[in-house]
C-alpha cells in the first residue's frame, strides 16, 4: 500500500470513528440517569492538561458513596492496575490502587463519556477486590513497572492530582469523601530481611571457616603453593588438559604428562557448575593435605587456569575439591582424583 | 494556534473523511510533533527500528514539501510508517475519548501532545528493551544519588531527563572544553558495564536493587572526581553503546570459531515459538505471552535454583528477540541442513552458559521446560472454546 493509499485509508477511518463515537454517544444521551451507575467512565472537572478519567466501579443503594477508580491510557501498568481495551469505552489503564469514594454528585452527568462493557466491569471490580485485600501480585512485568521512575511520574504528575483536585472540588461542597487506604504490597519471603539476615550471617561464618582452615596451612604446603604460583612464568614445555568442573563423566579420561613436559596445566572450566554466592577450590595431596587452594568471589566466566609442576605431579594421587557457598550453605560440588599418568 | 482541537472541532458528525486538505495539516502537524519527540528522546539518528519501524535505515528523506500544500509526499517513508501509527494510536484509536474531552474544554491540544508522548514512550520501551533499561536504572540510581546529596541538579528537570545538568557540588565549575570533558565521561562510564552485565538485562524484579546500588557506587566514584558539571544524557548514552555493543558480541563468532555442534539450536527452537513476527503473536500477544511465561516459571514447583536458571535465560530470550539490532534467527530457515550460515546468528551454548552463569549441561533442559511453557501459554492465549483465558491480576489490552 503507497503512503497515499495509506493516507486515504486513515481519513475514511477517522470518519468512521466520528459516527461511532457521535452514535454512542447518542445510546448514552438516552439511557442518561442522573444517578452514576457501575460501569460509567467519566471526565471530571475542566483542567485542559488531565488526561484522567473515572470510572465507576461500585455504586447504588448499597453503596454509598460510589467508589470510582482513575482511569488513563498511559501504557505503563504496575501491579494495581487493570490494562483493559474496552470495546465501548476504549483502550483504558485503571489505576485500582487510587479508588476513591466519591459523593454521587461529583458525578456531573454531561461528563458521562462511555460505559464499560459487563465483561470488563466484572473483572475490574474482581481485580479490584483483590487489590484491596493485597492479594494482586501482579506480573514480573508489572512489579517491575511499580519501580519505574517513568511510572511513579506519571502517578505523581497526572494521576494524583487529579485525585486531589478532586477531593478540593468536592471538599467545598461538604461532600462526603475519603480515600481508600491498600495495603502495600505483601514482602514475599525472598524479600523478607530477617531471613536475608540470616543467610548473610551464615554465609559470613561459613567464609570466616574457610579462613581459618587457609591459615592453617603447613610450610611445606606454601612451598608446594609456591612452586604452584608459577603460572604466570613463561613455561614453554606444557602438558595441557581440561576438567569440567561439575561434570565428573566428562573428565574422567586420563591426564597424560609426556616425559619431558615440566608443568601440567590444567583449564578448570567452570561450564557445568551451579552458579553460587563464591566458590573454594582445593587441591589436595596425600592424606588429604592441601597442597593448593583458591577463593573465587563469584562464578568466573573465564576458565581458571592452574600450572601443576612435575615435581607436584609426582609426589602421588591428587585430589581436586571444589566448594561452593549456595544459597546461603556451603556443598561440595565436585570432587574428583586426579588421574594422571606420567 | 490550537491545531489539532481545530482539526477535531472541524471533523463532519455525519461520519464522512475528513478533506484532504484538513487531514494535511493535522499530518503535517503531527510529524512536526512526531520529529521533535524524536530529537528529545536522542532517537533522530539512531535506525528507525529503534521504535519499531524496520526496513529504513535513517529517518532522514527528501523533503520535497508540505503534504497540506498537495505536494508529492514527502519520501520519508520511516517517518510515515511512524506517523500513520501514531495517528491511529492518538486520533482513531481514542476518538470516543478525545471528542469528550472536547466538549468539556476549550483547548485540548495539550492532551494530544501527551497521547504523542505516550505512544513515543511505549515504542521506544517495547522495541528499544535495552536502551530502556539502562535508561530506567541510571535515573533511578541518579535520582538516588541526587536525594542523597552526592549529585545535585544544576539546571534542567530536577526529576532527571536527558538535558539535566548534573554537579558533584553546588560550586561546581566548567573546566576544559565541553567536548573533551564528555569524550572522558564517556570513556569511564562504558568500563561501568563490566559490572552491571549480564544482570542489568537478564535480572527482573527483586535484582534491580542490587544494579542500582552498582550505579550509585559508580556515580560516588564520578563524584569523587570532581569531573565538573554534565548533562545526564552524556552519561546514559555511552553506557548505552557499550551494554548494546557487548550485547550484541554474543552472536559474533569472529575471534571463536564455532563448531556446529557448539550451535545452541534449543536456542534458535525456543526463539522460533516465541518470535513475535512469526505468524501467531501480534506483538501485543507477544506481552501477553511474556507475562503468561513469567507466571509460570515463578509458580514452578521446582528448586530455587532452577527457578532462578529459567528466569535467566528466559529474560535472556526475551531481551534478545525484543532486541532491533539483533533480530534473532528467523524460523523460516530450514531446520534440518544446519547450514553454517544459520548458524551464525545463533550464539554458542558456551557463550549463553558463560553469560548467563547457567551451567551448560543444564541449558537444554532448561530450553525444553521454557518451550512447553512457551505452547502451553500459547495455546491458553488463543482460547480455549469457552473464551476463558489466563488468570492473574491484569487482562491485558488487545
Amino acid at each position: 500500500m503507497s503512503d497515499r493509499d495509506l493516507r486515504e485509508r486513515l481519513r475514511r477511518q477517522t470518519g468512521r470513528a466520528v459516527a461511532e463515537s457521535i452514535g454512542k454517544q447518542q445510546v448514552l444521551d438516552r439511557a442518561l440517569q442522573e444517578a452514576p451507575q457501575p460501569g460509567d467512565v467519566f471526565i471530571l472537572g475542566d483542567d485542559p492538561e488531565s488526561p484522567v478519567e473515572w470510572v465507576v466501579l461500585e455504586a447504588g443503594p448499597e453503596v454509598e458513596p460510589p467508589i470510582a477508580v482513575p482511569a488513563d491510557t498511559h501504557p505503563m501498568a504496575g501491579s494495581r492496575d487493570l490494562a483493559l481495551d474496552d470495546p465501548s469505552a476504549g483502550p483504558l489503564i485503571l489505576r485500582l490502587g487510587q479508588a476513591t469514594s466519591l459523593a454521587a454528585g461529583v458525578f456531573d452527568p454531561s461528563g458521562r463519556r462511555g460505559v464499560l462493557e459487563p465483561e470488563s466491569l466484572a473483572l475490574a471490580q474482581r481485580t479490584y477486590r483483590q487489590v484491596k485485600s493485597g492479594e494482586a501480585r501482579g506480573s514480573v512485568r508489572q512489579r517491575e513497572i511499580d519501580v519505574d521512575p517513568a511510572y511513579e511520574d506519571w502517578l505523581h504528575d497526572f494521576v494524583e492530582p487529579a485525585r486531589e483536585a478532586l477531593r478540593a472540588a468536592a471538599g467545598g461542597d461538604g461532600t462526603r469523601e475519603r480515600l481508600l487506604a491498600f495495603p502495600e504490597r505483601p514482602v514475599t519471603a525472598s524479600q523478607d530481611p530477617a531471613r536475608r539476615m540470616v543467610s548473610a550471617r551464615w554465609v559470613h561464618a561459613l567464609a570466616a571457616a574457610l579462613v581459618l582452615v587457609t591459615l592453617g596451612l603447613s610450610s611445606w604446603i606454601v612451598s608446594q603453593q609456591r612452586q604452584i604460583a608459577r603460572l604466570s612464568r613463561p613455561s614453554f614445555n606444557l602438558s595441557i588438559s581440561e576438567i569440567y568442573l561439575g561434570d565428573v563423566e566428562r573428565s574422567a579420561e586420563p591426564m597424560f604428562v609426556p616425559r619431558g613436559a615440566t608443568d601440567l596445566l590444567l583449564y578448570l572450566v567452570f561450564d557445568e557448575v551451579d552458579s553460587c554466592e563464591s566458590y573454594d577450590l582445593h587441591l589436595l595431596g596425600r592424606r588429604d593435605q592441601e597442597i593448593w587452594g583458591q577463593t573465587l568471589a563469584s562464578w568466573p566466566a573465564d576458565d581458571v587456569n592452574l600450572m601443576l609442576p612435575r615435581s607436584v605431579l609426582e609426589q602421588g594421587p591428587l585430589t581436586l575439591k571444589l566448594y561452593g557457598i549456595c544459597d546461603g550453605e556451603l556443598e561440595l560440588l565436585d570432587e574428583r582424583q586426579l588421574r594422571i599418568q606420567l | 494556534m490550537e491545531v489539532f482541537t481545530d482539526y477535531l472541532r472541524s471533523l463532519d458528525p455525519r461520519g464522512e473523511p475528513p478533506s484532504a486538505e484538513t487531514f494535511g495539516v493535522a499530518w503535517d502537524a503531527l510529524r512536526g510533533v512526531l520529529i521533535n519527540e524524536l530529537k528529545r528522546r536522542g532517537l533522530w539518528h539512531l535506525p528507525p527500528s529503534y521504535v519499531g519501524i524496520y526496513g529504513c535505515h535513517s529517518w532522514q528523506g527528501r523533503d520535497s514539501g508540505g503534504f497540506a500544500a498537495g505536494l508529492p509526499i514527502r519520501p520519508q517513508p520511516a517517518l510515515n510508517e511512524l506517523i500513520t501509527d501514531c495517528y491511529t494510536f492518538v486520533f482513531i484509536e481514542r476518538m470516543e475519548s478525545l471528542r469528550a474531552q472536547l466538549r468539556r474544554k476549550a483547548n485540548i491540544d495539550g492532551l494530544v501532545f501527551l497521547s504523542v508522548r505516550n505512544f513515543m514512550f511505549e515504542r521506544q520501551r517495547r522495541h528499544d528493551p535495552l536502551g530502556y533499561r539502562v535508561f530506567a536504572a541510571l535515573r533511578s540510581a541518579v535520582r538516588a544519588a541526587v536525594d542523597g546529596g552526592e549529585l545535585y541538579v544544576l539546571d534542567g528537570d530536577p526529576r532527571i531527563g536527558n538535558n539535566t545538568l548534573l554537579a558533584a557540588s553546588l560550586a561546581s565549575a566548567e573546566a576544559g572544553d565541553r567536548g573533551s570533558r564528555e569524550a572522558a565521561l564517556a570513556a569511564l562510564v562504558e568500563k561501568w558495564s563490566d559490572d552491571l552485565l549480564p544482570e542489568l538485562v537478564t535480572t527482573r524484579g527483586r535484582g534491580h536493587r542490587a544494579i542500582q546500588e552498582k550505579l550509585r557506587q559508580h556515580l560516588r566514584r564520578l563524584a569523587a572526581r570532581s569531573a565538573g558539571p554534565f548533562v545526564f544524557k552524556s552519561l546514559v548514552d555511552p553506557l548505552k553503546s557499550e551494554v548494546r555493543r557487548r550485547w550484541a558480541s554474543i552472536l559474533e563468532h569472529a575471534d571463536d570459531p564455532l563448531p556446529i555442534g557448539d550451535v545452541d539450536r534449543d536456542y534458535s527452537r525456543v526463539v522460533s515459538q516465541v518470535w513475535p513476527d512469526a505468524g501467531f503473536e501480534a506483538r501485543e500477544s507477544f506481552e501477553k505471552l511474556v507475562d503468561c511465561v513469567d507466571e509460570g516459571v515463578e509458580r514452578l514447583e521446582d528448586d530455587d535454583k532452577t527457578r532462578r536458571y529459567l528466569e535467566t535465560l528466559w529474560c535472556f530470550l526475551i531481551a534478545r528477540i525484543a532486541d532491533p539490532d539483533d533480530l534473532p534467527a528467523r524460523p523460516a530457515a530450514s531446520e534440518s541442513t544446519g547450514e553454517r550460515a544459520r548458524g551464525e546468528d545463533m550464539p554458542s551454548r558456551r557463550k549463553i552458559a558463560r553469560l548467563l552463569r547457567i551451567p551448560r549441561s543444564r541449558l537444554p533442559s532448561l530450553y525444553d521446560v521454557l518451550g512447553r511453557m512457551v505452547q502451553d501459554c500459547r495455546d491458553v492465549i488463543a482460547g480455549p472454546p469457552d473464551g476463558g483465558g489466563r488468570s492473574g491480576a491484569v487482562e491485558e489490552r488487545e
